[in-house]
């Protein structure tokens, strides 16, 4: 089996609470992407799901536990490189873009942190970012407001893309959408995954959505990794108990029947 | 119909901002509206009552003129020249440091905003007005003087205020998508939290503005203020209140149009409030 590209072991977090006892939000969970995988996270409110997605984000500071990225153990405090390689979308498109600036200004940041890019080739880089998430040119000059939640999550997306990195974690990024944005924000991640390998660790709800994006699934409950496996293995004959409520538990669609 | 509807919207800005617009330009350009120099003193027209006719030189004194024959309208526009002066220059030095002190406090959190944030219910806890007068006494009065007192005691406000907007800015996903791609903290500030703040400093920089008109005015009212031959519209209102019963415009019109322009800047900042919600 080939290295994996990240490597999570025993990745705890625990909160401290002011006369009472610590709280643990995650505990030990331990798991490893390899390139170009899609990496599901399900499990109900509260269960950690987006605590992991943030520390291995480093957005979280990591009570204890280990995550390697390409084989180099990342540091609490984290290198430019390995930010740049970690890429994180936002659950609420809208509010993960300053309303003050620009589209334009908001994919030139991580193109000038990461690469220094300046004058053209900035401009072309901005235009390719825009092509390669379907937005049309012309709105470089908009303001988020201007755009629509699923035009919103495409710049997300595009900022993330444009730092160029081997891993993406997702959280939720479709849950504040409309069902036809979901599945067409679904295939352009999809697509960039077929295009560029990169690996996601995708966070739902919608067990629907993990299905069809992942390969592999974790399922989560209270802090703890109870399941885990390739996702038709998962979905198929799940082996946990809550596992088997989770699938349960996906609305059917009924459609209900008319005499005419 | 899309007019009306601008028009409907924004009567206040409008009439804020072209009542403005009117004061700022006849007392930043009080030489040529002023119809005689506001220093100039005749004898034979001491304390004629508005609309009267001079016995020295050709020429109606509009509003008046004081206990020196000097004509009431020139020096209330000369003296508006330096009270709005000492008033945006006060306001711009609190805005800036109280805007970065907010953001600096609000952003890092933890011991820096402890310190600072004490630092400002010190000087809150001392009333403004009681300030002022204990520093101009130490500094000594004068243009310069002023202003750094006015603009010592306006920073809290402006600091308070930022610093619980960034509260609640530093929480939002853009905020934080930055702070994960490694943006670093100081450009975080400028470019992601000073912007969404704009509105906030604009509108406390108008009501403070109001607030350092009449402080200024209060100042020069105890005597405090700049020197005495200068007009000012405060220093008018103290010479005035000598003659109150003889010559009730010399008090009065200065504190009316100290009161005109406190609404009107009132006015204009209650509608910027309206906008940053809207």
């Amino acid at each position: 089996m080939e290295q994996a590209l990240l490597e999570v072991s025993h990745l705890s977090k625990i909160y401290k609470r002011k006369g009472g006892p610590d709280f643990s939000a995650v505990k030990e969970v331990s798991f490893s992407l390899s390139k170009g995988e899609a990496l599901g996270i399900v499990g109900e409110s509260g269960s950690g799901k987006t605590t992991v997605a943030k520390m291995v984000a480093g957005m979280l500071p990591v009570t204890s536990g280990s995550i390697m990225l390409d084989g180099q153990p990342v540091e609490s405090r984290r290198s430019k490189d390995t930010k740049r390689n970690i890429q994180y979308i936002f659950q609420d498109p809208v509010s993960s873009l300053n309303p003050r600036l620009k589209i334009k200004d908001i994919l030139a940041e991580p193109l000038k942190l990461y690469f220094k890019l300046s004058g053209e080739s900035l401009d072309n880089r901005i235009h390719k970012l825009l092509d390669d998430v379907g937005i049309p040119k012309s709105y470089q000059d908009r303001y988020p407001k201007e755009l629509s939640g699923g035009q919103c999550q495409r710049i997300g997306i595009a900022r993330a893309l444009a730092a160029e990195p081997s891993i993406m974690v997702c959280d939720e990024p479709t849950s504040a959408l409309d069902m036809t944005i979901q599945s067409q924000i679904l295939e352009l991640l999809q697509e960039l995954q077929r295009s560029r390998g990169i690996s996601y660790i995708f966070i739902a709800h919608g067990l629907e959505v993990i299905y069809t994006i992942s390969n592999r699934v974790l399922v989560m409950k209270q802090g703890e990794v109870v399941e885990t496996g390739a996702t038709t293995q998962v979905f198929h004959s799940p082996q946990h108990a809550y596992t088997q409520t989770l699938i349960q538990s996906i609305p059917k669609i009924e459609l209900p029947y008319f005499e005419y | 119909m899309k007019k009306k509807l601008v028009l409907r919207g924004n009567w206040k800005g409008i009439i804020s901002i072209g009542l403005l617009g009117i004061i700022f330009a006849v007392t930043i350009f009080a030489p040529w509206f002023a119809p005689f120099d506001p220093y100039q003193q005749s004898l034979q027209d001491i304390l004629i009552p508005p609309l009267s006719h001079y016995t020295s030189h050709p020429g109606i004194s509009v509003l008046g003129t004081d206990q020196l024959g000097r004509d009431v309208l020139s020096r209330l526009l000369y003296g508006g020249q330096l009270s709005l002066w000492m008033s945006i220059v006060s306001v711009l030095f609190a805005g800036i440091t109280g805007s970065a002190i907010g953001i600096i406090a609000g952003y890092f959190g933890g011991k820096v905003d402890a310190v600072m944030m004490r630092l400002a219910d010190i000087q809150l806890s001392i009333p403004s007005m009681l300030l002022a007068i204990v520093m101009v006494a130490v500094l000594g009065s004068g243009l310069t003087n002023i202003v750094i007192v006015l603009s010592i005691t306006g920073w809290v406000t402006f600091a308070r205020v930022v610093r619980s907007q960034v509260l609640s800015l530093k929480e939002m996903e853009f905020v934080e998508a930055a702070k994960a791609m490694g943006v670093p903290s100081l450009i975080i500030m400028w470019r992601h939290i000073l912007p969404n703040t704009w509105f906030t400093i604009l509108t406390q920089a108008s009501l403070q503005m109001s607030r350092m008109i009449l402080l200024a005015a209060s100042l020069s009212f105890l005597g405090l203020g700049v020197d005495v031959s200068t007009p000012t519209w405060g220093g008018m209102i103290n010479d005035g209140k000598n003659y109150i019963s003889s010559a009730w415009w010399l008090s009065t019109i200065p504190g009316l149009v100290i009161a005109f322009v406190i609404l009107t800047i009132n006015l204009f900042s209650d509608w910027l409030r309206e906008k940053s919600e809207g």
